[in-house]
């Protein structure tokens, strides 16, 4: 890309050019083409399941696969190709982690600890949605494009830091860690969150299941909250009160418990068993 | 051209008024306590332990692999949505 940008013949002297710099970079990011969601997203789950094992017989993994496809088929974007894939993700005593999440292109991990808390198909359902959620309205891609300005900004800045304490440059030098690090800390922006639950049970019921399940899931998260199991989830969502509440409003004004829904506690039991 | 200049000037706005400290390293090199902070935004604080599984993680794509060959055929699908009363159908 060809720089636009002025580079007055004092900057060096005063660390500008550091600043011009920066400047391009920004530039740069803003200008950057959508990123390819596929490929995108197939990279940064290769680093998930880097990080946490696969986990799961290979008939409970089907059997979330078919849940989260029969959630999937009544999204709002029901053509991309989703995945889904049990993990393994424990803390340094070695218990095991509580938590689903998404990469772009349709990639959807849950852990070993969520499914272990779970009570019916339709709680899965409920959190499944809510990751098809994110892939589906892009949450991710939006949060990359953000994190790609951030980067620019943030390497830039701590260039500048660095040098200015002596203690040399390139303190942060990936940008890839730096948004996979944003995603377990921060989460996507809370109106993504908020959206997200809303798609949740509204797929759930499109799909014939119990959209009341994923408020109980919430209940769950709620009853758990300060669990060191349970500290990324809260810390990368809305509080869980905060999210009950709006989904009960929601299913207020939309009717969506009207109807036969289905739980399927059996079917949960039978197939999650021994997990 | 007004634009990117402007955007330099403007970051240029930003960061004067940043406080940026240098981090302190652990043993896996991740940063602890320090921070690197922009306007309050992304900086790696690896206080979070998926996180920091990640950050020291190799990518595994034949595990990738095997996620995207699970198969659940159209027939599959739809035996378990109408074992289950399932499926854009059931209602």
């Amino acid at each position: 890309m060809t720089s636009f940008l002025v580079r007055p013949a004092f900057a060096g002297f005063l660390g500008l050019d550091k600043v011009v710099n920066v400047g391009e970079k920004v530039v740069k990011a803003q200008a950057a083409p959508e990123p390819d969601e596929a490929t995108m997203g197939r990279d940064l789950a290769a680093l998930v399941l880097g990080a946490f094992p696969p986990a799961g017989s290979e008939a409970l993994n089907q059997y979330v696969s078919k849940v989260g496809l029969t959630v999937a088929q009544v999204s709002s974007r029901p053509n991309v190709n989703y995945h889904f894939q049990v993990v393994d993700a424990r803390d340094a005593q070695g218990n095991m982690i509580v938590n689903a999440f998404s990469c772009p292109g349709g990639y959807i991990f849950v852990t070993r600890g969520l499914l272990s808390q779970l009570k019916s198909e339709a709680e899965l359902a409920g959190v499944l949605g809510h990751e098809i959620a994110h892939v589906a309205d892009k949450h991710a891609l939006k949060a990359i494009k953000k994190s790609q300005t951030t980067a620019a900004l943030t390497e830039a800045g701590a260039d500048i830091a660095a040098d200015q304490a002596g203690v040399g440059g390139g303190l942060i030098k990936k940008i890839g860690p730096v948004f996979v690090n944003h995603l377990f800390e921060k989460g996507f922006d809370r109106a993504d969150e908020y959206k997200a639950d809303a798609a949740a049970i509204q797929y759930a019921a499109k799909a014939g299941y119990d959209p009341k399940a994923f408020i109980s899931f919430l209940n769950l998260l709620k009853n758990q909250e300060g669990g060191r199991n349970y500290s990324t989830i809260m810390r990368t969502h809305p509080k869980p009160q905060d999210r009950i509440d709006r989904l009960q409003s929601l299913m207020a004004s939309k009717n969506l418990g009207s109807g036969t829904k289905q739980i399927l506690a059996n079917r949960w039991q039978a197939n999650a068993s021994g997990s | 051209m007004t634009k990117p200049l402007f955007a330099s000037l403007s970051v240029f706005a930003l960061l004067s008024g940043l406080s940026i400290n240098a981090m302190a390293q652990d043993e896996d090199g991740l940063s602890s306590s320090g921070s690197s902070q922009v306007s309050g935004t992304a900086g790696v604080r690896g206080g979070d332990v998926m996180g920091r599984a990640l950050l020291k993680a190799y990518p595994n794509y034949s595990a990738v692999s095997k996620m995207e060959n699970r198969h659940v055929s159209k027939d599959q699908l739809n035996q378990f949505q109408k074992q289950g009363k399932l499926g854009r159908d059931s209602q």
